[in-house]
Formats: structure tokens, sequence, C-alpha cells
């Protein structure tokens, strides 16, 4: 790998960067892997650089059918959060942060992780009660989770609408000061970089059209490229799961939905940290300058990248209530990912009844936070053909025990 | 904003509806409890689904639609 | 200092407009840009990343540079209307665009090439990133917040259409002329002043931002009418022309950002449009004739041209010939090597073979005419597939797309705009096929842009807005950022404001190069809605009150002139939460309604309840099929509690069903899950069962729910002479007159107290109301709120959906086993509930939870732990302190918690754990012998 430092920078610049070496080689598919890995998002790259850095498996393959992160890894609104509602949930998600803070350092590439902190904003009663229970659990974790008054939230972040007549008016915040956010493509970029060195092949723009089985066990791929065979198969594929699993005869607790972001015109730092205003609208400002903003997904099923301008229409309404002095700021860009929504909102990081066939799926609009805690949960499930206690509760066999994962506590969750 | 064909109503703006998804055969004993409840085939292309015209003649609708393009199809 | 005014502004249009501070004569209504170019103000911004000088390139909306901020929000200057008054700032520089004290970036460019911030900044144990972060941060981002506080006045409107045009240029109006069918509906909007065709409707200074699914278009009205911001039309259009025209293309050399170099275009414009000169030397560097015929145009209209470089050799037509005779010099087979001075004061120039011809040409202006890039953002938007045209160096239209047709320019035919507008309408009208009009490009152009890369010449930039070059793509190529996707994401190219309208064919031009690769193997980004920046407010519907609207009972006003606290709770309603005398707190006002509901008499407003009628031959057999609980035996004139249960046997929702008659039951369900059982019901009944004769309808709205309660319910009820059937068993109903008209009474609630639950019709309530308060003052009743109703309820151990059943409990793990009768052969969640029974593994269970100190109240939702480790084995779902028992209660879900009754466990509490005592989960008179009194 190059020498990606100031140092590096100084010594490469004096000969006009002419001498930089590619970030990822371009390898040509071998006919044999150890391990394939379907998608080089953030999931896949990261079960990939772990296969390799953590349990010496280097003979391995991530296949794409498109460019790397080019899915739903460069396409969110990077929020980086512990604060779930289920024990399991949050202990992952726990793991996650702390690995966030050293990652640029491990992948000795800078992904900007920047921990912020997030500021949700309580406007129901319900919503109160929900979080001092998340409070709570998220003590036994070890993660900071303070509950602030009204003027203590305005303090933390300006520009909310002040305190007057509104028709749900705050009633409470919380503050998460371990969240944050990172640049997305960095980080799928850093992995990809890092597993290369440990000699992982990375092919994009090859899809992987079938999962090959012999006697209920794996054998490989089929590629636009021809067959590839794989001891191990692992999907991190996010939307198109379902495509991939029924190739195996498999049909998930998935359902393929559109999730809409959107940012604004850059502009100089107004807000220090992350804004959620549960259920309606969330949104930080990058680096940049630009306000990410993020809503619920659309209520229809599809594949298709593109929203819907209802959806549109108001996430905007929710963000304007909160942050009136937006109302002449613009609407830049809207763009348009496709999640996998699992049934109970939680993933599954799991094996399958497929004998070397193993799933990180079902993210739905929580993938990014997760990718450095997911990779390594997946490169570990992996390499020892079994779950940990860490993530035994996101097995897909929850499902036929009756012992659904639920992140909201609401009785009329999806039926 | 979409428009949904509602064979009573028309064309409606998709709002109107609750998109249920695809059918759920309720559990008969002959498959796992897990596939008949939580799985789905999430086909990508044309699926039939069932959606409710809520704001509309509360008609539950089966519709074929394609999941790749959005396009209701007849 | 270079520009100038071809013709004095006439008095009667003068007015001032300020800029940085400085005040500036402008013609009304002309653009801002146009202003600064004709006071000769040629450097009026900073670049993005290296604060470079930079000067108007464009007169359009794909100005790259001309940002400026005013108290309204940021705006480009070729876009910001000159009137009195107006006041903007260069955005990102300080003190101002002509001397900025970061513009010393620049000299440390070469650190900073694309990516720079991936390969440094993680210095000591990532210490140095928030340090750098905060640097950066406040480097970047362009302007500020408006300080405009008059709020926006936008509004919405409709509009249906079987045909919408894009544009009201050439190939646009050739379209409208065509719409002339009866009866046909046809708009036509245009960013400017658009023409009165009258057989359309025409929509002037209205840009259209977007194409969704199924024809929607959303267009944006500016100023419609003084007392108007702007107006957002949603226009659902049965076909469309897309009209909307195409940008120069800039050419690729050292400095081509350096202020005085611009689009020949916009230098046309600015000359034609508002009679300013953009330089009294221009240079003209193309690749194309159009640098020809603007170079004839340009001297016209008075401005002169000091030569005109051309990568070509021998070309030029017919333009050529007379520009040589007026004397002006042709560069032939050359380019600019270099642009010199701030601005600019003169050229270099380069044979393409990169060999120097030593010619310096001084100017003071440089016009950049590169070919056109069509605008077909509108057309991908909805999904719109692109073809790359070799001949017009340009991404295409690939046909129509869900009866969107490109035409004119957009499509690549800006020279046959008419004919290829109207066969457009005509198509998109349904006519019949018709041949293709052939593409025409610019003449004669030579697909090359950039000129030979020189070493140590100044930067080359492909995109201005982004602050990247030439060399950073090609940076990005080697690195292996190499398809077009990622070299956007890795050099941020085409993220600016103007998202990549002049940038985007350039770079992808070096990167195609760079990897020896056709532009159409290169490929080409997805375009993202909207067209243009739009503000939020224009997107927004109505706040305030009407942004979900809240949902209010026949009562509520009396409960909010009574002082209560009122909450929002569940699908929106205001509920009173409890109701405060003077000077009392809430636990006060709550442990005061408590004691009146178990001493004397309460009532409360239980109006939200979900309600439901179903009636049929088959009411009962669907009902058991709904429910877990059978009631398809159940007499008429009485009710009985009843679950429903999701397929996977987690408990939905619970309520009293009473049957009314043999075919007509009255069904209530929880608050927050009416709606979702009415979707729920209707489901069953014609999905699932269509068998069943039945019908179901929602009156949740029509009745009123009053429910008096205590053990001076009855006396209450004597006083107001309300006389329900003495004999009306507990769980009875029985129809009676109430103030005239028909109303239900029931003997039911959720205090655990003898109660009467009257069902009004919604215009009695306010009167019934009082003259229960007014007959019940002689025993001391009072109003309840909710927060007394929770109390009461913890202390019976009655479970509330939301709190219990925390989305996973099935009904035997919250004590409720009572109310399913499972050898029903078929019901919704019986299979899953039977798996559940069979399964030896712990679940969680409703417990009683008895703080060790009495006085202290567990707080609701603390984790209940292992006994062993700080780990959670379950939670409090409600707490309170009990006025009738003396003591704090609390109620749990605890994972196998009922093997824990009569045992200790630990509670995590803030700063330690408190103890507690594991109960049976029913305080309060467990016998239920009050309620049935």
């Amino acid at each position: 790998m190059g020498d990606y430092s100031f140092f590096g920078l100084l010594r490469h610049a004096f000969a006009g960067h002419a001498e930089w070496p590619r970030a990822w080689r371009d390898p040509p598919l071998k006919p044999h892997y150890d391990v394939v890995v379907v998608g080089a998002g953030g999931h896949g790259l990261a079960a990939a650089y772990y296969l390799a850095a953590r349990h010496g498996i280097r003979n391995v393959l991530v296949l794409d059918k498109g460019w790397i992160g080019g899915g739903n890894t460069g396409r969110n609104t990077v929020t980086i959060r512990a604060n779930y509602l289920r024990e399991p949930s949050i202990r992952f998600h726990a793991e996650g942060l702390r690995m966030w803070r050293e990652l640029s350092g491990a992948l000795g590439f800078n992904v900007m992780f920047s921990e912020r902190g997030q500021l949700d904003l309580i406007q129901t009663w319900a919503k109160l009660r929900d979080v001092k229970r998340r409070r709570s659990t998220m003590a036994l974790a070890g993660v900071p989770f303070d509950i602030l008054t009204p003027a203590q939230a305005r303090a933390r972040v300006p520009i909310l609408a002040p305190e007057g007549p509104t028709r749900l008016p705050i009633l409470a915040a919380t503050w998460h000061p371990t969240a944050g956010v990172a640049r997305h493509d960095a980080v799928a970029w850093g992995y990809a970089r890092a597993a290369d060195a440990l000699g992982v092949d990375i092919v994009q723009n090859c899809e992987v059209r079938a999962i090959r089985r012999a006697g209920g066990r794996v054998t490989g791929v089929e590629t636009a490229r021809g067959f590839v065979a794989a001891g191990k198969v692992g999907l991190a594929v996010s939307a198109h799961a379902g495509v991939l699993a029924a190739s195996a005869d498999l049909r998930l607790p998935i359902e393929t939905v559109p999730l809409q972001a959107f940012v604004s015109e850059p502009l100089k730092p107004m807000l220090s940290c992350i804004v959620n205003c549960p259920g309606q609208v969330y949104l930080s400002q990058t680096d940049k300058g630009e306000l990410a903003i993020g809503g619920g997904s659309d209520p229809v099923p599809s594949y298709v990248q593109r929203g819907d301008f209802a959806t549109i229409e108001r996430v905007v309404t929710a963000l304007l209530e909160i942050f009136p002095v937006l109302a002449r700021v613009r609407l830049l860009r809207q763009w348009t990912g496709a999640i996998d929504l699992c049934h109970d909102t939680s993933p599954i990081l799991s094996k399958t009844p497929v004998e070397g066939l193993y799933l990180d799926v079902g993210w739905g609009s929580g993938g990014f936070k997760a990718i450095p805690a997911g990779g390594a949960a997946f490169a570990r499930l992996i390499a020892n053909d079994a779950p940990d206690d860490a993530i035994l509760p996101f097995a897909l066999s929850r499902f036929e025990s009756g012992r659904p994962l639920y992140e909201t506590a609401g009785a009329s969750n999806r039926d | 904003m979409r428009l949904v064909p509602c064979p009573t109503c028309g064309p409606r703006e998709a709002g109107e509806f609750v998109c249920f998804g695809e059918p759920r055969p309720r559990p008969d004993g002959t498959r796992p409890l897990a596939e008949a409840i939580y799985a789905r085939d999430n086909l990508k292309g044309p699926v039939a689904e069932l959606w409710w015209h809520r704001a509309g003649c509360r008609r539950w609708l089966t519709l074929r639609r394609n999941s790749a393009t959005n396009a209701f199809v007849e | 200092m270079s520009g100038y005014r071809l013709k004095p502004v006439e008095p009667d249009a003068r007015v001032t407009v300020r800029f940085d501070g400085r005040d500036f004569e402008a013609r009304r209504g002309e653009s801002l840009a146009a202003t600064l170019l004709a006071a000769g103000e040629t450097t009026v911004a900073r670049s993005f990343k290296y604060h470079r000088p930079r000067g108007i390139v464009a007169h359009g909306a794909h100005e790259p540079n001309a940002l400026v901020q005013t108290k309204d929000g940021m705006a480009l200057a070729t876009q910001l209307d000159a009137r009195e008054g107006l006041d903007a700032r260069a955005v990102n520089c300080w003190p101002g665009p002509r001397f900025d004290l970061a513009g010393v970036l620049d000299r440390f460019g070469a650190l900073l090439p694309a990516g720079f911030p991936y390969k440094t900044f993680m210095g000591p144990g990532g210490r140095a990133w928030p340090f750098f972060e905060r640097v950066i941060r406040a480097l970047a981002g362009l302007g500020t917040l408006p300080t405009q506080t008059r709020p926006l006045r936008i509004e919405k409107r409709h509009a249906h259409c079987e045909l919408l045009i894009v544009g009201a240029g050439e190939a646009g109006r050739a379209a409208a002329a065509q719409a002339r069918r009866p009866g046909l509906r046809t708009i036509l909007a245009d960013d400017g002043a658009c023409p009165d065709f009258g057989h359309v409707t025409s929509l002037g200074h209205t840009t259209v931002l977007a194409r969704h699914e199924g024809g929607l278009f959303l267009a944006l009205e500016r100023a419609p009418h003084p007392g108007l911001d702007a107006r957002l039309w949603k226009i659902r259009a049965g076909a469309a022309v897309l009209a909307t025209g195409a940008v120069e293309r800039p050419l690729v050399f050292a400095g081509n950002d350096r202020p005085g170099v611009m689009l020949l275009s916009a230098i046309l414009a600015y000359a034609r449009r508002d009679f300013v000169a953009a330089g009294r030397r221009v240079l003209i560097a193309c690749n194309n004739d159009e640098g020809y015929d603007g170079a004839l145009a340009l001297a016209e209209a008075g401005v002169g041209i000091v030569g005109i470089v051309d990568m070509r050799l021998g070309a030029g037509g017919p333009a050529r010939a007379r520009l040589e005779r007026s004397g002006v010099p042709i560069h032939e087979g050359m380019a600019i090597g270099a642009a010199r001075g701030v601005p600019v004061a003169g050229a270099r120039l380069v044979r393409l073979d990169g060999t120097d011809a030593t010619r310096d040409v001084a100017c003071d202006a440089i016009a950049m005419a590169g070919g056109h890039t069509p605008l077909v953002h509108l057309h991908s938007h909805a999904g719109g597939p692109l073809a790359y045209a070799g001949d017009a160096a340009a991404f295409l239209p690939a046909g129509a797309h869900e009866g969107a047709w490109s035409a004119g320019a957009a499509n690549g035919r800006g020279l046959a705009a008419a004919a290829d507008g109207a066969r457009a309408a005509r198509l998109a009208l349904g006519g019949p096929a018709e041949p293709e009009i052939p593409l025409s490009p610019a003449g004669g152009l030579l697909a090359r842009w950039e000129s030979p890369p020189a070493p140590g010449a100044d930067k080359a930039f492909v995109d201005f807005g982004s602050d990247v070059t030439a060399a950073d793509i090609r940076l990005a190529a080697r690195e292996g950022y190499d398809g077009v996707e990622l070299l956007k994401r890795y050099t941020a190219t085409g993220m600016a404001l103007d998202q990549g309208r002049t940038s985007n064919m350039n770079a992808l031009d070096v990167l195609a190069r760079a990897r020896g690769l056709s532009p159409d193997r290169a490929g080409t980004t997805t375009f993202r809605p909207p067209f243009l920046p739009v503000p939020f407010a224009a997107f927004a519907d109505p706040g305030g009150p009407l942004w979900k609207p809240s949902r209010v009972t026949p009562l509520t006003a009396w409960h909010e002139t009574r002082g209560a606290k009122m909450y929002e709770s569940g699908a929106n309603w205001r509920r009173p939460g409890y109701y405060p005398r003077a000077g009392e707190t809430l636990d006060a006002a709550c442990a005061r309604e408590c004691a009146a509901v178990r001493e004397a008499a309460g009532i409360y407003d239980s109006s939200p309840l979900g309600k439901f009628e179903v009636a049929g031959p088959d009411a009962g057999a669907f009902l058991d099929f709904v429910y877990a609980t059978r009631l398809s035996d159940l007499k008429p004139g009485r009710g009985r509690y009843a679950l429903q249960l999701h397929e996977d046997g987690r408990l939905f929702d619970d309520g009293i069903v009473f049957r009314l008659a043999p075919e007509r039951f009255f069904v209530t369900t929880t608050t927050g899950n009416a709606d979702a059982c009415l979707q729920r019901f209707s489901y069953c009944r014609q999905v699932l069962r269509p068998d069943l004769r039945v019908v179901v309808a929602s009156v949740t709205e029509q009745w009123a729910d009053l429910v008096l309660c205590g053990p001076r319910a009855r006396d209450v009820l004597a006083a107001a002479a309300i006389d329900p059937p003495r004999d009306l068993p507990f769980m009875g109903i029985a129809g009676i007159e109430l103030a005239g008209r028909p109303a239900l009474v029931a003997r039911a609630g959720f205090t655990g107290e003898m109660s009467f639950e009257m069902f009004v019709p919604a215009s009695s309530a306010p009167a019934i109301w009082d003259r229960l308060l007014s007959a019940g003052a002689a025993f001391g009743i009072a109003p309840v709120g909710s927060e007394a109703n929770h109390v009461l309820r913890i202390e019976k151990g009655f479970i509330s959906v939301g709190h219990e059943g925390d989305g996973i409990a099935g009904p035997d793990d919250l004590g409720l086993g009572f109310a399913v009768h499972a050898d029903k052969p078929d019901f919704v969640g019986r299979a899953a509930l039977m798996r559940d029974r069979a399964d030896p593994a712990p679940r969680p269970q409703l417990v009683g939870l008895l703080a060790r100190d009495p006085a202290f109240v567990l707080p609701e939702g603390a984790a209940v732990l292992r006994a062993d480790a700080a780990v959670g084995r379950g939670f409090v779902t409600a707490s309170c302190a009990s006025g009738a028992l003396g003591r704090s209660l609390a109620l749990a879900l605890i994972e196998d918690g009922r093997a824990l009754i009569g045992r200790d466990v630990a509670v995590a509490i803030d700063g330690g754990i408190a103890g507690a005592h594991v109960v049976r989960p029913a305080f309060y008179d467990p016998q239920g012998a009050r309620q049935r009194g």
C-alpha cells in the first residue's frame, strides 16, 4: 500500500502525484476461492477484510454487480449510533461505536469518523417512555445517553424552533454523545484498500446471478463472467438479498423498499451534532457544509431507486416544523436507495439451511453504522461456521422459534 | 403521488391506499410457520400484491405491478 | 476591469444595487451578473476549495462560480434580478472576493489533490482528525443562513393536462403550435418569459424541477403575484415535450478558471440581451464553427475580437472568410496553453501536439466554445435511459420515456429545434411514427476539449464549482477510482450547485482518455432532482396546526377550559392528563383523582377508544376468527374481554366486545390501534374470510364514551336520573334513552371499581357529562385524567397493550391465557400460539414488583437484571405511587418472571441498584369484587 500520511502526501506532491499506486487491484477472477462475499458495499468489504486480517483467510473474493460502495453504503445519511431498544442491538452497536473510533487508524485510510453526538427530540409521551427504557438498557452496555430538557436541547442546537406554541412541542430530548458520522464512500474505499492489500480480490461490474449448491452445500456462484467455485459464500447485498437467496431456494422475511435522502446547498457550520426527530426526519451537516437529511422509507416495496414525492413533502414539512429557519435554504439534491427491510426491523446475521451459505442482510435503513461491527461479526460467523453470543439473537432461526427482535415497542408494528 | 389503478374508483394517488404487499397464505400446517408468516418472495419484476383503498372504496384489490419499474400491469 | 456597457442605462430603468458593500448602477431587471460585468467587476467570487479568484462564466442556471448571499439566502448572480435595494455579498471569502485571506490555499494546492483528506489527518491515536475537521468545516460551506425573517408565502396548485411542454425556446414553441386539437389541455412552462399562444396555458418564470413517475411534474413559478413568493405546481401530464435546451461546454486549459474566461454563449447573451460587453479585446477559443459565428455576432454588437484560437485546421465555415477580411487573426490547429493574469490579460497558445506555438495573445476576456451539452435532467430523473451520441459528443435521451419526449437542443437537435419540437409534440399526442430528425451538433465539432497539459502550468479545471482539475481526474483514474461513479465521489466532480452542467462531460472526456476508452464506455452518472436548487419551503406542506392535525373529542373543549393538562396520546388524540386545582402538582392531582374513584366516584372521557359495529348472520363466526377469544357464544346484552393476536402469536390488541343482538356486535379496541383494527377487520372480511356474511363499520367518532366509576357510581346515576336496568350485570350492556336519544350503557371499565360506560351520540356528550358532574358533586365526583387511570390500572394489574405488550409478548406471557379459546379450530395467530405453548424455552412474563423501599417509585423503563451479571432480564413496564395501597407498585416484563414470584430481583436505577420483590401482577382487590358490585 502507498503511504497514506501527511508525509506521504508531501512526498508525492513533489512527484506531481503521478506515482500514487492503485488503491486496489483490478484482479482477474480465479476459478476457486475459500470464501466468496457477494456485495462490495461496506459490509461485504469489511467482512472480507476481517476474514483476512483476523482469521487468516485470504483467498477471498468480493463480487459486485456495480462499483465499490455503490449501493446503500454510498447513499445513506451516515448516522452512527447505538440508541436502540433491545439489549442485543444496543450491545452490538456499542461495540460498533468502539470500532468506529479506531477505524481510520486500523485501515490507514481516513474515514472521517466524527463523534459529534446525536440529539433526539421527544414530542410524544409514548416516545418519552420509550427513551427512558433505552437509557436504562444503554447504561448496562456502557453507552452514555442522557435525557435533556427542551432548553438544554436548544442550547445544543440553537437553530431549533424557538419555544412557543407549536403543534407538537418538544417535551424533552435525548443526548447520545458517542454517536457520530463518517464519510460514507471512504468507509467502503478504506476497507477495499486494506482488504486488497491482504490479498483479497475485489471484482466490480460482475453480477452474481445464482448461488450453486450440491447436496445441500454451497459450491460457488454463477457470475456474469462464469462460475466461481467457493467453499463458503456470504451474502451482503441489501436490496437484492431476496433475489439471490431465492436462487438457493431460500425465502427471507425481507421486503425491498425505497428510502430517500436529501442534501441542501452547502452552508457555513450551523449544526454541530446529528438531530433526529423520531419517525419524521433526521439531519446532520456534512464537513462540506451540506445538510444531509433523511426521513422514513416509502410505503410501497420496490427495487426502483426513485422516491415518491409524497414522502418528500412529508419529510420536508417535518423538517421545517422543527427548523423553521431552514425555509429559505435550498434543497440541492434528492436521491433514493433500495433498502432490505426485515420483518422485525432487526438484521439477519446468520447461517442458513444451506451449508456454507451465510447472510448479512436485512439492515434496512441502519446498515451503514453497522459496517465495522457487522463486517467483523460476519467474518467470525463465516470463519467459525457458528454464531457467537453477540449475533445469536440476529439468527434467521429466530423467526421459526417465535423470537423476532422487534426494534419498535409499538403493538401495531408491521403485521 | 404514484397513480394506482383502482378498478372501482379509477386512477387515484397512492396516498389513498395501503400497500399490503404480496398475498400471505395463512399457516396451514403444510410449511414451517416462519415460512408462512414472515417469508416473502420479494420478487424483482412482476408481482401480484394486495392494496387496500382505504381513502376510497375500501376494497381490497389484487393488483399486478412490476417492482423493477413500478409500472402497474394488466 | 474590462467589461462595459454598450448602451447606457435608460434613466427610468436606473437602480442602485450593492455588491460587497459597494454601490453599482444597474438596469432594473437585468441580472446582477450583467451589472457587475458592466462595471468591470471581473472578480466576483472565490472558489470552493482553493479560494481562487473567479468571475462570471455563464448567463443562466449553469453558472458555476458567481454565487452570492443576500438576506433571502444564496443565489447565483446570473439569476438575481437587479432591483433597488438589492444587497449581495460574495460567499466563502474574507474580506472579499478581490482579496481573500484563504486565497493562500491555492499556493498549497500541490498538497490538496483529489481525495487528499482520505490520506492524512489520521495522526496520533485519531486525535488529529477532530482538529482538522473543525478547520475543514470552517473553510468549507458557502453561504450562511438567510437572515430574512418574513415567512415565505408559497402555495401549491394541482394541474392536469394532456401535454406539458417544458421550455419555450424554438423547440417548445414549435411543439405548442402543434397542440391545437379541440379540448386538448396544454401547459407551456419556461424559466423566463413565456409567449402567449391562446390555446395553451403559459406559465412564465416557472422552472420545471422534477419529473416523477406517472407523469407527475413539479414546477416552481416565481412571484406569480405580489402577495405570493412562489407557487409550486404539481402537474399531472398525459405526455410531455422536454425542450430544456443545452448549455455550452467549456474548454480545459491551464488557468481556464481565471476571471474573464467565459462561455462564448454567455458573452453573446450579455452583449445582445443586456448590452454589456465582457471585454474590449475578446479572444475566442473553440473546437467548432460556433466560435466564428459568435465572433461575427459579437462584432455586430460592438464587441472587439482579438482573435480566434481553433483546434482545427481549415475550418470555420462562411463566417471565417468574413472575419479574416475584417482582420481578425485565426490561430488554427492551436489551443490555449495557459491563460495569464487575474483578471485574464492574455493567453499563451500551444499547438495541439503540445509544442509551444510561442504565440501570446493579449486579451481582456476569453470566450470558450466547446459545443453543447444537452440538459437531459428531466428525462433522466424518472429513469429515462441515455445513450452516447458520438457525433454530438453528448449523452442524449434514448428515445421517449414514460410519455416524455425530448426535443430540440436537449435532444441534440439544436439546429433543427423547431422541426424536432413539432415532431415530438405530434408523437407525444399519439401521432403516427415519424422518421428521426438528424443530429445537429455544433458545426464541424472536433471532439477535443483539453489543451495539451503543460508541466508546471497553472491548474486546468474541469469543474469550477467543485474545484476539480484535469490532473485530479487523472489521479483518480490512476488510483483505481476509474469508473464514472467512483470518480465523481472521489473527486466531487459534478457535486456542486450546478450539478455538473458544465463539468460532467469534460470530466468524462479526461477520464476516458486517461483510460484509453471511448466516452460511451466510461458512462455517465444519473441526474438527480431537483433541476435547480429549490427552497425547502416550496416542498413543505402547511405546518403549524395543520401538521398532523390533532383529534378532539366532544369534551376536549371542556377539559381545556377546566385547566386540564392535555396530552397528545395515541392516534393524535388530545386527552386530559390530569385536572390540577390551583397550586396542585401532578402527583397531588393524580392522587386526589385516584382517591375519588376508589372512595367516591370519578368520571373520565374514553371517547378516543376505537369502536366498531359488526353485523350480519356470520358476525359471531367472523369475530371468532379475528379474535383469539370465543365471541360467538356471547349472549345478547353481554360483553367479554377479548384479544386479537398477530399471526405470529404476539398480542395485537385488546378490548371488550359486546353483543347487542343476535346478529349485531359492538366492538371496542385500543385508541392507538383503531385504524389498524379497521384495516385488519376489512382484510379478514374481504381477503381471508369472504365466505362470511358480515359487515363492519367504524363508529369511533359517532359515539362518545363517558365512564362513570367508583363505589358511589350508582348514586350518581340515580341523582342524574339515568336509569340503566337495575339488574344490568357486570359486563352487561343495555340500550337506554339519554337526553332524548338512544345510548348504550355497559357495566365495564378500566379501574376495577363499579363502572358504567356510557356510549352516547357525540353531540349529546357535553350535556350528559355536565349532568353527571352536577349530579355527582354531592358525592365527591372528580373528573379523572389519564395519569390517574394509569395508576388505577396498575393497582389492578390490567395491561395496556402499548406498555406491557412491548411488541413481542404473547397472551400467555401477559397472563391473559384465560381470554384465549384455543379449542376454536382457527383464528388469527392460533398456529403460532400453539407453537409457543409447546416451546419450553423461557419467555418474557408479566409480574408485579414491589420496591424494597415502599416510598421509592421504580423508574418506568428501568432494566431488571439477571442475578449473575449486569445484563438485562426484563424491564419495568409501568410504575406508580399507589394511594390505595399506600406504597409504590410496578409491573414488569421479565424473562421467566413467574418463576421468580416470591423472590427478589435487582433493578438498575440511576447511580445503582434498587431491590424489588416479585409478586403476582394484581395488587388491589385481586378477586374483582368491587367491579362486580
